[in-house]
């Protein structure tokens, strides 16, 4: 963006405006709209205001242009194509994945991607203060998108300054005041073990043993990359931080002795997860342990996570100890920096601080698959810790569609 | 993103003002009009409003910016 204003001895000026798009127009009438203005003030604002009013003004319709606002507002009325879901055609076949894909309304899909946009634009700046945010796309027929801020307690004055600007207009900023740790211990709770090793293939949703601690067993992860498949949990259920040379991850077995699944392969501590290599004598399976056996047959996008928001749906999981819980999803495209040194991106919030304990982490969150059999879920993704504070609660963890953009992995 | 303002210094109605205090005083300002960009683009992308309501808020929200904070300039100048 370029301005350049020259002001002349008896008070004319010319206004020049270069920028792509539509911001000419924009210029020329904000200009004659501000002559208007100026005429009017005379006697109220001096020169000096009115070029300050006039600088401001265009640094701000270039900061709107630079934001892309029009993108959104200026929207269609159309329909667009988004893809929903990587999904098995062949559930036998892990290796064979195809897009799903449904039509949603164009003003509605503006909106989402430009939050997505504005969400990145906040984490990368990390302005002070910041602990993150994450997005809650609208209802198709509203075709918005709410970007939901935490800002830090010790910065309530900068809430104060946004709740006087916007007096009786709600904004999603929220203040963060008490946080609860990832706790490893697992006293006071059963986790549930499995029953049974006689088959060679271990759901997903029972209870899985780090050297420390206990977690819940992930379903099969695959690497289409080295084509390998993995068992996966929490990595923070290795305490000091899981070390892919010396430890392993077993399972407890109900009224028998605890087995080795295998020894750590990747442990990615900034997505919170552990690849285990299998060891000889198991698999890791793709259904998860309820009552009515679940098999998962691929994964949701980003964009298909917003579609379940938009359609008011619900995610499912099964952890060793609090077992099946269902809850709405809160937000998505998450970015929390309250935890650690770092902030972790393309986290996925949902339900409340009830479906979550210790010893649930390293389960998935998923959902029923629409279009194929009544038993076929598709995975949203990880569930790692739980967070209360006055207006909100919510178990968060890392998206699946996050774990295959960095790292290719899949379910 | 670059901004260049090119102000016509020594202007016979405006008072001794060191350059440095014009410097900060424009540093806050955009700050300030980043800020007020980007919470009025949040709230409009969680609410069907249209497009030129949009710009109305911003153009009006600059203007009142300006008149307010030059009130308050003119009483620090009065002794």
């Amino acid at each position: 963006m370029y301005v350049n204003i020259s002001l002349d001895g008896t008070a004319e000026y010319t206004a020049q405006y270069n920028a792509r798009g539509m911001e000419g127009t924009h210029t020329e009438s904000l200009v004659s709209r501000l002559a208007t203005i100026r005429d009017r003030l005379e006697a109220g604002m001096d020169r000096r205001e009115f070029l300050r009013t006039l600088v401001t003004g265009g640094y701000a319709l270039g900061v709107a242009q630079f934001l892309g606002v029009d993108d959104f507002l200026a929207a269609d009325d159309g329909e667009v194509p988004i893809v929903t879901a990587l999904v098995r055609p062949d559930p036998e076949d892990p290796w064979s994945l195809e897009e799903r894909t449904r039509t949603v309304p164009a003003t509605w899909y503006a909106s989402v991607t430009k939050a997505f946009e504005l969400n990145e634009l906040l984490a990368r700046t990390a302005f002070t203060g910041y602990l993150g945010s994450a997005v809650v796309p609208g209802s198709y027929e509203r075709g918005t998108a709410s970007v939901s801020v935490g800002v830090s307690s010790s910065f309530d004055s900068i809430r104060e300054t946004f709740d006087r600007l916007v007096d009786g207009v709600s904004l999603d900023v929220e203040t963060i005041t008490d946080i609860d740790e990832i706790e490893d211990g697992y006293d006071g709770f059963e986790p549930r073990f499995v029953d049974s090793v006689s088959s060679a293939e271990i759901p997903s949703g029972v209870a899985c043993e780090t050297p420390g601690s206990i977690a819940t067993l992930g379903p099969v992860m695959y690497d289409p990359n080295t084509r390998q498949e993995f068992f996966v949990t929490a990595e923070h259920a290795f305490g000091a931080g899981a070390d892919p040379t010396t430890d392993r991850l077993s399972l407890p077995v109900a009224g028998a002795e605890t087995v080795e699944l295998g020894s750590v392969e990747y442990a990615h501590p900034v997505e919170d997860i552990v690849a285990v290599a299998p060891g000889n004598r198991y698999r890791p399976s793709n259904t998860i342990d309820t009552p009515t056996p679940a098999r998962i047959r691929g994964q949701f996008t980003r964009l298909g996570l917003a579609d379940l928001i938009a359609r008011d749906e619900t995610l499912e999981k099964v952890g060793a100890v609090t077992g099946h819980t269902t809850g709405t999803i809160q937000g998505i495209d998450a970015v929390t920096c309250f935890t650690d040194e770092f902030c972790r991106r393309g986290q996925i919030r949902w339900g409340g601080e009830m479906d979550l304990t210790d010893g649930d982490s390293g389960s998935v969150s998923y959902h029923a698959d629409p279009e194929s059999d009544d038993r076929d879920v598709l995975v949203a993704g990880f569930n790692n810790a739980r967070t209360w504070w006055p207006g909100q609660s919510y178990v968060w963890g890392v998206g699946a569609y996050r774990l295959t953009d960095v790292y290719g992995y899949y379910f | 993103m670059a901004s260049d303002t090119t102000d016509s210094s020594g202007r016979a109605d405006r008072p001794t003002t060191t350059i440095a205090s014009t410097a900060v005083r424009l540093a806050a300002d955009l700050l300030i009009v980043t800020g007020w960009v980007l919470l009025l683009t949040l709230l409009f992308l969680q609410q069907p409003w249209p497009q030129w309501a949009f710009y109305a808020l911003l153009i009006v929200g600059i203007g009142l910016y300006v008149t307010v904070t030059a009130t308050w300039r003119s009483t620090e100048r009065s002794p």
